[in-house]
C-alpha cells in the first residue's frame, strides 16, 4: 500500500510542478502577448528629469514604447518635452516631432486636454515601434521650456519586446 | 491497495481544477492584457457615448482604433467622425475626432489635417472606477453612407 501511495505522492508533485511552471497566458484559448520588459511611473513631477536609462536591452531587436504625461497641475508659462533615444543598426537615434522630443505638454492646458501629444497627428501619448541593439542602454529625458511655473506632470511608460 | 489509488485519481482532477480557476489578472503580468475589443461593421448611424470598459485598478491602457468608410455616397457632403474619453490624474480627458471619415470616399479614416495613417494605437492612463468611453457623430448627415469600426483595449499595467 505504502508503494502505491509513493506514487500517488509523486503524480501529485510532478503534476503540480509542470502546472506551476506554465506561463499564466499559457491556456489554450489566450495567446502569449508580447513580452514587458520595463515600466515606469513618476507621478506629480515637478522638474525635468536627466538622462535616464529605461532598459539595456539584451538582445538586438524590435520593441515598442507606449508612453503617457499628464499635466497634473498648471502653470502658465512652459512646455514639458519628453525626449526619447535609442540606439539602432544605423547608430544613435531620437524621437524628433516637436523640436527634438517625441510628444510635450502645454503647462496651461488642463482637462480634457492635458495629455502630452506630437505636433504630427496631436492623439494623446505615443506608441513607438523602434529597433534596440543589445548592449546599449535606451535613454530618456524630460526638458522643461520657459522658466518654471509651478505645473507639474506625470509619466507612464511601458516597454515591449515584439521579437 | 486500488482505494489508495483511487483516492490518488479522484485528487488529480481536484488539483487540476485549482491550478485553472486562479483568476489570471491577480498580481503582476508580463504581457499586456486585452480588457476590452468591438467589432461593428457597416454602420449607418451615430453612435452615442458609449462605455468600452470601466477599469477596476489604475494604470496605463493602450487603446488600437481603426475605421472605414464601408460604403460611399458621393452625393453628401458628410463625415463622421470618432471620438475618445477617458479620465487620467488630471480629471475627465477627450480627444475629439481622433479620426474622420468622408462619407464621399470609401477608405481608412484620416486624422485632423488630414494625415493617413491608417488606425491609431494610443496609451493613456485610466483611473479604477472611470469609464472609458467614445463615441461616432456624423456632421452633415444623414445620408448613405457607411462605416466600420474595431478596436482593442488593452492593461499595460
Amino acid at each position: 500500500m505504502y508503494k502505491t501511495l509513493g506514487i500517488a505522492v509523486v503524480l501529485l508533485a510532478a503534476f503540480a510542478f509542470m502546472s506551476g511552471s506554465r506561463s499564466a497566458d499559457a491556456s489554450p484559448t489566450t495567446p502569449i502577448g508580447p513580452a514587458i520588459v520595463a515600466r515606469g511611473k513618476l507621478v506629480n513631477q515637478t522638474a525635468p528629469i536627466n538622462t535616464t536609462t529605461i532598459f539595456t536591452p539584451t538582445h538586438t531587436g524590435l520593441f515598442r514604447l507606449s508612453i503617457y504625461m499628464t499635466c497634473t497641475k498648471t502653470g502658465n508659462s512652459s512646455n514639458w518635452f519628453y525626449n526619447f533615444n535609442w540606439s539602432d543598426d544605423a547608430g544613435a537615434e531620437n524621437a524628433n516631432v516637436n523640436g527634438g522630443s517625441l510628444i510635450y505638454i502645454h503647462s496651461n492646458y488642463g482637462p480634457p486636454s492635458a495629455y502630452a501629444f506630437n505636433d504630427a497627428t496631436y492623439w494623446p501619448g505615443s506608441a513607438v515601434p523602434f529597433e534596440a541593439i543589445a548592449g546599449v542602454p535606451v535613454t530618456y529625458t524630460v526638458t522643461q521650456s520657459g522658466a518654471p511655473d509651478g505645473s507639474a506632470y506625470s509619466l507612464y511608460y511601458v516597454v515591449e519586446r515584439l521579437e | 491497495m486500488y482505494k489508495t489509488l483511487c483516492v490518488a485519481v479522484l485528487l488529480l482532477p481536484t488539483f487540476a481544477l485549482a491550478q485553472t480557476s486562479k483568476p489570471s489578472s491577480s498580481g503582476p503580468f508580463n504581457s499586456p492584457q486585452i480588457v476590452a475589443k468591438g467589432k461593428l461593421p457597416n454602420q449607418t448611424a451615430p453612435i452615442p457615448t458609449t462605455t468600452i470598459f470601466t477599469p477596476t485598478q489604475t494604470g496605463l491602457y493602450r487603446l488600437s482604433v481603426y475605421a472605414t468608410i464601408s460604403k460611399a455616397d458621393p452625393n453628401s457632403g458628410s463625415y463622421w467622425a470618432y471620438t475618445f474619453n477617458w479620465t487620467d490624474d488630471s480629471g475627465v480627458q477627450s480627444q475629439p475626432q481622433l479620426l474622420i471619415g468622408s462619407g464621399p470616399s470609401l477608405g481608412q479614416f484620416y486624422y485632423q489635417g488630414g494625415i493617413v495613417l491608417g488606425g491609431t494605437s494610443m496609451p493613456f492612463q485610466a483611473k479604477a472606477g472611470t469609464p472609458i468611453t467614445h463615441d461616432v457623430t456624423q456632421y452633415n448627415g444623414p445620408d448613405n453612407s457607411a462605416y466600420s469600426l474595431y478596436y482593442t483595449l488593452e492593461r499595460l499595467e
